[in-house]
Order: structure tokens, then sequence, then C-alpha cells
């Protein structure tokens, strides 16, 4: 309590969760009687009977003899059974809704005790989170018993733990396996995990069983072999729950940590074998035992442990082609990893399988097909919803542990407890001592001192074996409390002595750390020559060593198994890494340099003159600068080139664009390859902005509509410019006619909002259409719209980049459009729609969807995408297109000169160029190439230069 | 086969193998029966086709120049056990003893070097642009296109280079590559 004495405030949320859950708990005692037990277990019964207790709260709150009418103000659920309570304006409803409310409450106290945790930066650094987590549940439990709600509180149940709980950590943990680590040691790992996990279990409990021959254990002196084996196999794992909390924050070196982390993974086989096996033997009977039942229990490892990566194999390549097909509904992609993970979990669990050993198989087998199949949202998505569900686990895991302590379901028996203690730490000391000898005359990095007592003192106990304990039945474990006791010691002591201490440790022994540095280009490919070479030298020497297998995996991989689980896979690039890597240090580099200023801008200038770059590449991300006339010399030493595979060598512009929206949205997009999109399954941010517009049009429309049975077609484009710009801007005071009548939408099918606005009508999503998830929106203008006149440039809508604005010009669009004459370029609904008709006559409707004909990066681009100024459009269309009667311009700017014409489209700027460029890229690819010379882009330059001045 | 294959070579020469690439005698006699199943023809060396018949080889990307790696040491298209021998020694483990070691035929210098000589085809010391790009494609494939091979390569040689000669001496590769183990990397457990 000495935290009180620091600043108060700091843990005013940890104090505030503790009232919270004190209400809770009271709550709980006084709505309900007896046998209804308190909130914890509420929270194992109910969650078995699913998460929507809405729906059959009744029978559930009976089953649980909760059927009394809760006094007080709980009375509306006797209001359904008293028919002729009258009807209650106010019903608190508790029951109703108590499950999920406790279980959704239980969970905030916890996360707020987090956040409490991490305000006060000296405990949190000395004291991992885990023993927080404990002290707090600690506490709670004691404010519980000390209340005399001691029915209130209710252990971890085995089932909760195992079926909720549990998976998203394994999860978690299978899924950001770095594979790599992994099966480089796996044979070290397996070593540990099996051989260790037996020793452990043996010595252990044959220790303890010699202990209670000796009479030295006191009251369970008595203890029979198979259950001494029995405990000694639920004490002897080591936890992976405890070991992910406290490794997380020792940041040891990744060997070290793969070990400890597998093995404790890995264990769970030889744990969930031996645990069900010396169950079984204990109801059989220890003299029935007959020679079968031996032979039947050591087949089941090979059963228990390769059913569940059978299992988890199985369900990763499901799951793997699964996202194969998911390109048209992105937003169900990180469901699929978690429900076909939690799915192996469970499907393993009920062939009494390792359910870890399938989640993580699972994981593993899984994340990289499934990483090429979706897209980078749902990568992300992925990531931060499997930490914080594994996260949250721990977190109840933990607080629950505490929790479960205080009762008075326990037996202390000090002989007991200390030599359990005892031999837990020296067995695993001497197993890793001694299998760390066996391992290192085979290993060629070789497990140091360091690393040994490391790995040794890592060996937490935890929830596992808690859960596990209180599993047995007592009828056949009369010294179930006693196990009880000494488990939380175990647990207790390694998870505090142990992983407090640890960190100073590892300090202290300079243990090497993970070394976290930026990849360096040389580095990758020289990693992956390397690779290549030692598999060369195996093969030469007829040695088959670590090189040879992954080598002849990868081969398999790349050529039998990708090519079925993988979308568009190309199998003509490999080491895809390498492009990789170079990407992501282009993007960062470019972001970088984004940063600095726009002398680095002139230094690329240089190098592009100079052509030590691929100008089209740079240039124009630096969409201001590079039409900045103060160019500077600068020296750099980066080498920025975005330039990446793809057999297209057209659609540069295009690309280019593309590039820099990417790179503006602070190279978001790592990863990029064809990615599709499918109308109202997505709400990606930049559809966010469409629906907002939207809204806020249809909201418009309606008040409109409403005063103004007529509109006009001229102030109907008023009020989409206001609508777009300005929403706030009160709707026209007279009452001029603001729509065209002829703006009817019954043709107009594929808009996803039907509605009569004009504007509406416009741009519509083209929810058929092949398209990235990023990219947004392609927009289609439909031929029987009315075209609106008087629109020139929109508003609010992000600068252009150089390359957009050049685009329709330079690119192969352009030419399209000079070689249409003018009344085919105003009905020919192949065109661009920046050929904005200004006459109000329905037969010319500007319409843009990208022509068959049309190369598919060829999206025409509006012209509201270049600068916003409205004389720009018209000014281009002189410059660049002659065959635009000018007189429809000068009409076009004259009708509503003071109007800043409204493109509905503006809010999905950054969207169509995207479209366009992501069209370019061939599958899985990730880079756009973006082929130019130097004298075209000194022209775009020049072009450019030419309208800054003319803005 | 082992014992066959120590029959053949005579145990003076196992010893001076010994000394010179530090290899124990099993070792020294299982890698020779590698050698004489290889060695086709019987004459006692191997050639260029005799290592590449070896199938894995064929689909190893830098398979081919791996080989002609262990031609670098004869004069002829041959290579007799001595020098195959000599080749593998820079794959052996380093010992911890030997960490600062740079003149053993297994120290990372020696290790390094051979990455290097993986590049470096014309053998100036000094690897170009175009061999980096070269050895990149040979991982990556043939279906990508050259400015993007090419900016790779670009990127590459930039970082390593540090004297501005737009080319990478084996001092600026060491230096490159001072972070990575190359010592684990590039060694293979021969087995006893």
């Amino acid at each position: 309590m000495e935290w009180r004495t620091a600043k108060i405030y700091k843990y005013l949320p940890l104090v505030l969760g503790l009232l919270l859950l004190i209400a809770v708990g009271t709550q709980c005692q006084t709505t309900q009687q007896g046998s209804m037990a308190g909130a914890t277990t509420i929270l194992t019964a109910h969650t078995t009977h699913g998460p929507h207790p809405t729906s059959e709260s009744h029978a559930t709150s009976s089953e649980h003899g909760c059927t009394q009418p809760g006094e007080g103000e709980t009375d509306g659920h006797s209001a359904h059974e008293e028919t002729l309570t009258r009807y209650q304006v106010a019903v608190l409803d508790f029951h109703h809704v108590m499950s999920p409310y406790t279980i959704a409450l239980w969970i905030v106290l916890a996360s707020i005790a987090k956040i409490g945790f991490h305000l006060s930066h000296k405990v949190s650094k000395i004291v991992p989170e885990s023993c927080l987590l404990v002290v707090l549940g600690l506490i709670v439990g004691a404010i519980l018993f000390l209340t005399k709600q001691e029915e209130n509180i209710h252990t971890l149940s085995a089932d909760t733990f195992f079926l909720y709980l549990l998976p998203p950590i394994v999860v978690d943990a299978g899924y950001f396996m770095p594979n790599r680590a992994f099966f480089d040691n796996i044979g070290s790992i397996l070593t540990y995990a099996v051989i260790g996990t037996l020793w452990n279990t043996l010595g252990i409990s044959m220790s303890l069983y010699g202990c209670a021959q000796l009479g030295w254990l006191g009251s369970v002196s008595d203890i029979s072999l198979l259950r001494c084996l029995l405990f000694g196999s639920l004490i002897s794992a080591v936890d992976p729950v405890a070991v992910l909390a406290v490794f997380e924050e020792v940041h040891v070196n990744e060997l070290l940590h793969i070990t400890v982390f597998g093995e404790s993974l890995l264990n769970d086989a030889v744990t969930v074998v031996l645990y069900h096996m010396f169950d079984a033997y204990n109801e059989i009977g220890e003299d029935n035992i007959i020679a079968i039942d031996v032979v039947a229990g050591c087949a089941s490892f090979f059963i228990v442990g390769l059913g569940g990566v059978l299992f988890g194999v199985i369900f990763g390549v499901i799951t793997s082609f699964t996202t194969r097909f998911t390109d048209h509904v992105r937003v169900i992609e990180p469901l699929f990893v978690f429900v076909f993970s939690y799915l192996a979990y469970l499907t393993a669990e009920m062939f009494h399988l390792s359910g870890i050993m399938a989640a993580v198989f699972c994981g593993i087998s899984m994340k990289n097909y499934v990483e090429a199949n979706i897209s980078q949202k749902s990568h992300t998505t992925i990531k931060y919803s499997m930490k914080m569900l594994s996260n949250m686990s721990e977190t109840v895991i933990f607080m629950f542990l505490g929790l479960s302590t205080v009762n008075s379901y326990h037996d202390w028996n000090t002989g007991f407890v200390l030599f359990t203690l005892l031999f837990c730490l020296v067995y695993r000391g001497i197993g890793i001592l001694v299998l760390t000898w066996a391992l290192n005359r085979y290993r060629m990095v070789k497990y140091t001192k360091v690393d040994q007592f490391v790995m040794a003192y890592g060996g937490l106990r935890g929830a596992v074996a808690f859960s596990l304990v209180f599993l047995l039945d007592e009828r056949h474990f009369p010294e179930k409390k006693a196990m009880i006791t000494a488990t939380i010691c175990v647990i207790y002591f390694t998870v505090f002595l142990q992983g407090i201490t640890i960190k100073p440790l590892v300090n202290l022994l300079h243990v090497k750390r993970s070394a976290k540095h930026k990849p360096s280009m040389t580095e990758q490919i020289n990693e992956r020559l390397i690779d290549h070479m030692m598999a060369a030298i195996e093969d030469i020497t007829g040695h088959h060593g670590h090189h040879y297998w992954r080598d002849r995996f990868e081969y398999l991989d790349n050529h039998y198994v990708k090519k079925v689980l993988v979308r568009n896979y190309r199998e003509d690039i490999q080491d895809k890494e390498i492009l990789d890597v170079h990407r992501k240090l282009n993007e960062k580099d470019a972001q970088d340099m984004l940063k600095r200023n726009v002398s680095f801008a002139a230094s690329l200038h240089e190098m592009v003159l100079s052509g030590q770059m691929h100008i089209d590449s740079v240039g124009r991300l630096l969409r201001n600068e590079t039409s900045s006339s103060n160019f500077q010399q600068s020296q750099s030493d980066t080498c920025l080139d975005m330039q990446a595979i793809t057999a297209e060598y057209s659609g540069k512009d295009v690309d280019d664009a593309e590039l820099h929206h990417l790179l503006q949205e602070n190279m978001y997009h790592t990863r990029k390859r064809h990615k599709t999109f499918t109308g109202k399954h997505m709400l990606p941010e930049d559809k966010q902005n469409e629906e907002i517009f939207r809204r806020n049009i249809r909201h418009r429309r309606h008040r409109h509509h409403r005063h103004h049975k007529r509109n006009g077609l001229r102030n109907g484009c008023r009020m989409k410019k206001s609508s777009s710009g300005d929403h706030l801007m009160p709707p026209e005071p007279h009452g001029r006619p603001r729509r065209n009548v002829s703006w009817s939408d019954e043709k107009n099918k594929s808009l996803v909002q039907t509605t009569q606005a004009p504007v509406d009508l416009v741009v519509t999503a083209e929810d058929n259409e092949e398209d990235d998830d990023d990219l947004g929106i392609t927009f289609t203008a439909k031929k029987e719209l009315k075209p609106y006149d008087n629109m020139d440039a929109p508003r609010a809508i992000p600068k252009p980049t150089v390359a957009e604005e050049a685009l329709p010009w330079k690119s192969g669009v352009a030419e399209a459009a000079r070689a249409i004459p003018d009344q085919d370029l105003l009905n020919d609904s192949s065109q661009p729609s920046w050929t904005l008709p200004s006459s109000p006559t329905p037969a010319a409707p500007p319409s843009f969807p990208p022509s068959p004909d049309q190369a598919p990066w060829m999206v025409p681009e509006p012209p509201w995408f270049s600068k916003q100024d409205s004389t720009h459009p018209s000014d281009r269309r002189e410059e660049e297109e002659p065959m635009l009667p000018r007189s429809q311009q000068q009409k076009s700017n004259k009708s509503n000169p003071e109007e800043v014409p409204l493109l509905p489209s503006g809010k999905k700027t950054p969207s169509p160029p995207k479209g366009g460029a992501k069209r370019t890229l061939l599958p899985n690819q990730v880079e756009i190439e973006i082929p130019d010379s130097p004298s075209l882009r000194m022209d775009r330059d020049d072009d450019v230069a030419e309208r800054e001045s003319c803005v | 086969m082992g014992s066959r294959a120590s029959l053949l070579l005579r145990q003076e020469e196992i010893e001076e193998i010994q000394r010179e690439t530090g290899f124990s005698h099993n070792q020294i006699t299982r890698l020779y029966s590698r050698f004489t199943s290889l060695d086709k023809s019987q004459n006692g060396a191997l050639s260029r086709e005799d290592l590449l018949r070896i199938p894995e080889l064929a689909i190893n990307p830098l398979g081919e120049r791996v080989v002609q790696l262990f031609f670098l040491e004869g004069e002829d298209e041959q290579v007799n056990f001595r020098q195959y021998m000599r080749t593998l020694a820079r794959f052996r483990p380093l010992d911890p003893s030997q960490k600062n070691d740079k003149e053993g035929v297994n120290s990372r210098e020696k290790k390094l070097e051979f990455a290097f000589r993986m590049y470096d085809l014309d053998q100036d010391n000094r690897i170009s642009r175009d061999e980096v790009l070269q050895v990149l494609r040979m991982m990556v494939g043939v279906n990508i296109s050259e400015e993007q091979l090419g900016s790779i390569a670009d990127r590459t040689i930039l970082e390593a280079d540090t004297d501005g000669d737009q080319r990478i001496s084996f001092e600026e590769f060491c230096k490159a590559m001072e972070r990575s183990e190359v010592e684990q990397k590039m060694s293979v457990r021969f087995l006893d």
C-alpha cells in the first residue's frame, strides 16, 4: 500500500476499477442466492452457454437456481412471472444481462488495472505485469473473502481456461512465431519439450513418492505412486502464458527466447498425454493396469503430439486455401484466421489431442500463405486483434489466478509444498544441464552457461498447471487440496520470485539481447546468397543438414504448395524477401525524405538529371517540391527508387500518382498486390469520407426536396457544391429550382445508395469493379445522368501530384481523347468526364468508365485531380485538347463564375489513380514499374511549371 | 564405404590434410568417400560436370556459381581431393577459442571471402554493379525487370561502398556484413 503515498491520482483508474468490481460482486451477492456463485462462476457457467444470453437468459438463470426474484430494484425479472404486475416504465433487469455484463466488467477492470500499472514506471519496470495482475486478483479476492462473500470467489474454471482463455494466447503465439528461428532450432526445442518434461515429471513424482514413503510429507504421505505421477505431470510443464508474459519484457536474444518459448508450447503435448494417461490409470486402479495400458499410453504420445500437429496443419492449409478466394470480401479475412485456428484448437481438444500444438502449428503453417493472400489492412487487423485478444486473455488469466487463490479450499502441508518446490527447481536445472550438454555436441550455435541458466530459471509454471490441478477428481485424489496449495505455491514462486528477478539477472549476466537493427540491402541479399550457397555446399558434401532440408522445403513450397494456396502466385520470381526488403527500405527512405526539406528534393532532381536515378520513381513523390524553383545542391547518399517488378511498362503516370498517395499515407501499405474490393463489404477509411459525404448529401437533398419540389439544374449544382465543400452552408434561400428533373436515377441501378440526389448520381462506387480495397472507388458517371454544368474544379481536394496533373495529357488517355472528335467526346461514354460539358443537355453525359479497348491501367483521370483553381481545367483543355469547343469552356466558366463547382467525386480523389495503378500490378507483385525517360520527365516538369505559373 | 575410402587414401595424405584443413580423420574419410562417389571418371579428380551432376545442385539457383568456386584453386578444369578439402575447410565451424584468429582456414574472413567470391566473377577483388546484378538475377529469377533489379543492385552497392568507387571491395564487403553472424551461417556440421 505504499502506492498511496505516491501521487494518488495516478492510481485513480485502479481504485475506480476495484470499486467497480466490488460493486459487481456485491450486486451478484444480493441478486443471487445460495448456489448461484459470484462473478467468477457466472463467467464460467455462462460462457459455456455462448455469448448470447439474451435469448436464453431465463433458462440460464433458472438452471443456476437463480429463479428467485431479487429484492429491491431487480424485480424486472419477476415482472415476467407475476402476470399481475403492471407495465413498468423503467425496469432494471440485471439478470437479463448479468453474465455478459459481469464478463465485460471483469475485462474492463483488468484492462484498467493494466493502465494503472503502466502509469507508474517505477513499479512496472521492476515487477512484471503478470505479477501485478496476480496481486490485484489477490486483493480483490481478499476483499471478497473478508466481506464474507466467499462463495462469490471461485476458481479459474478449467473449461473457461482451456476453451476460452488459452486459445487466443496460443493462436497468437503460433501465428507470430518466428518460423525460421523456430525450425532452425526445432530439434533442441523438441528435446527440451519432450525429454525435458518427461524427465521433470518422472523426477519430481518419483522424488515426491520417495519423500512420502519416508513420511516427510505429513498428511499426504499415503499418496500413491500414480497420484504422484499425475501431480508431477501437471507441475512439471513450463507454462507458455507465464513464459510469454515474462520473456516479452526481458528481450533476450532470439535463440534463447525461441528455445524457452517453443519448449513451453510444445511440452503441452507431453503434459496432455501424461495427464490423461495417469488420470486414466488412476481410475483403472494401480493393480488393474496391464501391459496393454502402458503400451497404449506410450502410443498415445505420438498420437497426441502428431495428431495435434496434423490437425493444425490441416486447418492451416484450409485457412490458406480459403483466403485465396477472399479477394472480394476482404472484411472477413481476419475472421478466417481466427476461427480456423480456434477450430484447430477445439478439434484437437475434442480428440484429447494437444490443442496447443494444433493451434501453434495451424498458425505456423498458414502464416506465409495467408499473408500473401490477404490485404494489408487485414494483416493489420489480424495483428492487432490477435495481440489484443491474447493480451486480454493473459490479463484475465493472471487476475483469476490471484483471485482463485483466496479461498478456503487449501490444505497447507509444509513438507509437500517445500519438497515440490525444491524438486521443481532441482530437476529443471539438472534437466537443462544434461540436455544442453547433449545438444551442444550437435549444435552449431552452442548454448552457453548463461543461456542454460536463463533457460532453467525461465521455467515458469502457470495457469495450465493451476487449471489442471483443479480438474482433478477429489474422489480419486484425496490429496487434491494439498496439491492445489502446492501448485499455487510453485506458481507464485516462479512467477513472482523468478519473474521479478530474471530481468536484473539477465542484465547482470550480460545475456545477449535481441539485436534489432535496420536490415540493409546488402545483408538481406547476402543472407539469401549464403542460404543458397550453404545448401549447395551441403549438396556437394552429401551432408543432409539444416540447409539441405530447408532448401528442399523451400523448393517444394515454392513450386507446389504456393501454387495451390496463394492467389496469383508467380513461380518465376523467387526470393521475394529481397524485393520486400528493398521496397521497405525505399519506402522508409522516401518517408524520411518527405519529412526533410525541399533541398532534398532538389538533390534528387540533380541525381535524376545526372542519370543516377530513375527519375519517375522519385521525382513526383515530391509533388510540390519538384516544381519549386529553389533547387539547392545537396548531397544525399540515399538511393531512392521506387521501382519494382512488373511486366507492364506503361501507365507510369498512374503508377506514379498511386505511389505518391502511397507515400503520403505514411508508407502504410508495405505490401501491395492485386487486391479486390467489393462495394459495401468494406469500409476502408477512404470510403468513410464518401460515406459521410453521401450522408450529408442525402440529408441536404431531403431538406431541399421538402422546400423545393421543383429544382433546377443550376441550383442543384449549387447545392452539390455546398454539400461537398461546406456542409454547414445554409441552403439557398431563393426558391429557384435546384435540380434538373432529368436527373432521374431509375436507370442507375449500380448506385449503392439510390437516391435522387444529383450528386449521388454523378459518381458511384463501381461495386463489381475489381479493385483494391485500398483504392476505394472507381468513378463512373452514368450515361443517363444529366451532366453538371458550371462545374470547374472541386474544393477541398488534396493537392494533386505532378503526375496527376500531367496525367491525362501525357498518358494514353489523352491520346485517345484527341483522336475523338468533339461530339464523340461528349457522347462517348468511354471518354473521361473531365471534358465537362457545359450545356445542360442530357444527351451528353460525362462518363468515364475504363473502356474495354483501353488498357486497364488507363483509368481516365478526372480533371479535378489537378489543381483546384477553377480556371485550371479549361486552361488545360485549351492547351491540351483543342478539340473541345472553346465556347463551351467559356460558357462553362461564365455561367457560374463565382461558384466553385462541386465534383462529387472530389472526396474520393486519391482513389482513382490508385485504382488505375493497382491494375497495372501483376498479382502478388510488390511494386510498380515506372519506366520513364528523362526527357519525358522534363517535359512534364515544364508542363507543371507552366501550370503553376498560371495558378 | 568409409573404410574402403580410407584404404584408397594413404595415411600420410590424411595427416597432411588434417594439418592443413583441421578436419578430423573420420571427417576426411567420410568426405573422401563422397568425393569418390562424385568422381564418375575415377581419375581422382572432379570435373565441373561431376559436381553439376548432383541433382540438388541443379535446382539451386547458385549451384553453378558455387561449383565454379571449387575450381578457383586448380589451374585446369579439375579439382583433386586436396583442393576439394581446402575449399570445404572454410565451412568448418569456428571454435569459440579461435574467434579472433584471422588466419585459420575456417576463420570468419575466409568464410566471407568465399561469399565475396560468389559475386566477384572476374576476380578483381571488387564487386561491380553488374556482378551484383548477375547474382540477383540468379536468385530472384529472370522475369523481373532490369530496372527493379538494377535499383536493388544500386542500393546494395551504395550501402556497402564507402570509398565511392561504385564497387565493393572485400574490406567494404566485410564491413557491410559486420552485424551478420557469418561464422554460424556459413558453417556446416561435418559428421564425424
